[in-house]
């Protein structure tokens, strides 16, 4: 008798606490969807700033940035290339002529102190209205204009390669979508 | 008046949680590399510590002794997750900086420790009094850690640059936390002058009934081995 | 599931991100039972059981039922229910029909019931999107963790109990300046076979 009226206590409280935490979540659900959205728009429109909407295209992984008037002004390429201690996820924003617009780390896993300087807008900032030619380290290449960090080149050269990765990237998806374009002018 | 002032000041100085009772150390060490982290992780556990101390004190003659434990579990859990989903909605930055220690909130043994050694025993005012005073006392320790480190390892305070041109980024990294709270604890020590004030790690802990102990502040287990 | 992305689980949980001396969690035990060598053992391998069973247990728990129910929000509040009951019953069990194990491992039970490491691994498990094997892994690894580091400072805390210390750092600060040095060791880690 006295385990049931235990039991029936606790349940009493489990189902009270329940309740009150059902109505804290109809409370905050909604804020914390718009506030995590309105924080990924942030980052986006960070990256390419003259666009004004984005849309998902390869699984999320390339995001295509439209103006005011529904032309695309620039793409937004994740890529994750290795770095020191792990992949470094970054997201490459590239405009109409293959230049970068901005690079963003998003996670990183780098020496701290050394490597994760990456992820500073000193050495980020290099990499603005740079071609596939530019994004190279200055030391590895003649058109390279990239001065990798003191005591981190691997992590300096993984960012660079990254934004190669993209740029390349995004060459390709663009060739192998303009002959169906063509075909359909042909007709 | 005298004892209320006592009530309060206890969780700050004589039994502060961090620093001489050396309980709930996981949040104090995991989220101190910035003073602003550590002020909000101080603020969440207050916030918990005092509401759930306030509940357990009106409803002390409702709950039955044999299950108070699991009932002090589900007071804490609701208010952690209602201080989880605020953090989320309108501080997102500092819930992503805190990320697991949020809902860890719950395993806190200084929370479980006052509703069972103090709540659970003594009436509403007193145990507002003693919340506050553990809280800020919990507050005050991990946020001088923070404040420490932030300052030796980053060279900023709250996110202000103050002109340290070169940090020891290690005090903001994991080894810093454990430098950081030996050398304070040590400083601590030697102001007070204490004799051997070390306690057993689970001296307040609120599960010392369920750990069958034969002796104050010593844990079966402990006990056992010894 | 390829079994190289199961051990680079099981090896980052282990060492990259060990869960005393990289994520402080599991500290009260790490500083509380790390006195003798026997103790230590017995804690680890008790640790190791709860972790692989709560994980065993608060895995389904949240994407069978919480999740297709859209109650994601009772996550702390169950998972520490589940995990406190699993405890106690494992006690019962062990007291009543493994006594030789009971002794062994049966008294350090009580002391893990709120253990943030294993409702911290439940988490994690959940936040890191972990499948369910990956999960098992993750808490092997973890716990694997657990002792490699507890045993370890053992040995260095028998050893400083030898030595000359001066007053105000002995005890405590000491501890604590330890656990440092092993931090700092441990931090060679990151980096290694490129896993993170």
């Amino acid at each position: 008798m006295k385990i049931i009226k235990l039991g029936l206590i606790l349940l009493i409280v489990t189902v009270l606490s329940a309740t009150s935490l059902s109505l804290v979540y109809l409370q905050t659900a909604d804020r914390i969807l718009e506030v995590k959205k309105e924080k990924v728009y942030k980052l986006q429109k960070e990256i390419l700033p003259l666009a004004e909407s984005f849309e998902d295209i390869d699984e999320g992984t390339v995001k295509v940035g439209y103006d005011g008037d529904k032309n695309e002004v620039g793409r937004i390429i994740s890529v994750s290339p290795k770095g020191y201690a792990g992949n470094i996820e970054m997201l490459v924003g590239i405009d109409n002529e293959d230049r970068i617009t901005m690079i963003k780390i998003v996670k990183q896993s780098e020496t701290p102190g050394l490597g994760s300087q990456v992820s500073k807008s000193d050495f980020l900032g290099q990499f603005k209205n740079k071609n596939l030619a530019g994004v190279f380290l200055r030391r590895e290449s003649t058109d390279g204009e990239i001065d990798a960090i003191t005591g981190a080149t691997i992590s300096s050269r993984a960012v660079a390669k990254g934004a190669q990765q993209a740029i390349q990237k995004n060459i390709k998806a663009k060739k192998s979508a303009e002959p169906d374009s063509e075909a359909d002018e042909k007709d | 008046m005298q004892k209320w002032r006592d009530i309060f000041l206890n969780g700050i100085v004589k039994e502060n949680p961090i620093l001489i009772l050396m309980i709930g150390l996981c949040p104090v060490l995991a989220c101190s590399s910035t003073a602003t982290d550590a002020f909000g992780m101080g603020v969440a556990a207050t916030f918990v510590l005092l509401c759930s101390n306030i509940l357990v004190s009106l409803l002390r003659k409702l709950i039955p002794t044999e299950i108070r434990i699991p009932i002090f579990i589900v007071i804490i859990a609701t208010f952690v997750t209602i201080t989880d989903y605020t953090m989320q909605a309108y501080f997102p930055q500092l819930s992503e900086n805190l990320g697991v220690f949020v809902p860890l909130i719950v395993v806190n043994c200084v929370i479980l420790g006052r509703a069972e050694a103090f709540a659970y025993r003594n009436t509403l005012l007193a145990s507002i009094l003693d919340g506050l005073g553990m809280g800020v006392g919990f507050t005050l320790a991990i946020v001088l850690l923070g404040i420490i480190r932030e300052i030796l390892g980053a060279g900023t305070v709250f996110n202000v640059k103050i002109g340290i041109s070169n940090p020891a980024t290690l005090l903001i990294l994991p080894p810093g936390a454990f430098i950081g709270i030996g050398v304070l604890i040590a400083v601590w020590n030697a102001l007070r002058k204490s004799k051997g004030s070390v306690s057993s790690p689970c001296a307040s802990c609120g599960l010392r009934q369920m750990c069958h102990s034969s002796k104050e502040g010593e844990c079966e287990a402990l006990g056992q081995i010894k | 599931m390829d079994l190289i992305q199961l051990f680079s689980v099981f090896f980052a949980a282990l060492l990259i991100n060990n869960i005393i001396l990289m994520r402080f969690l599991g500290l009260c035990a790490f500083f509380g039972v790390s006195e003798k060598m026997g103790s230590s053992i017995g804690m680890s391998l008790a640790v190791a059981f709860v972790m692989t069973l709560a994980t065993a247990a608060t895995w389904p728990l949240y994407h069978y039922v919480l999740e297709p129910l859209n109650l994601t929000f009772l996550r702390t509040i169950s998972f520490i229910l589940v995990i406190a009951s699993l405890v106690q019953l494992v006690e019962l069990f062990m007291k009543k029909n493994i006594p030789g194990l009971y002794r062994a491992l049966g008294i350090y039970l009580p002391l893990i019931t709120t253990n943030c490491a294993i409702f911290g691994l439940s988490l994690l498990n959940i936040n890191y999107n972990y499948g369910f094997l990956e999960s098992i892994f993750h808490a092997l690894g973890v716990a694997s963790g657990f002792g490699l580091s507890i045993i370890l400072f053992t040995g260095l805390r028998m050893r400083l109990n030898l030595a000359p210390i001066p007053k105000f750092i002995a005890g405590y600060p000491l501890v604590f300046f330890t656990a440092a040095l092993m931090s700092l060791a441990f931090m060679g880690f990151s980096g290694m076979f490129g896993i993170h």
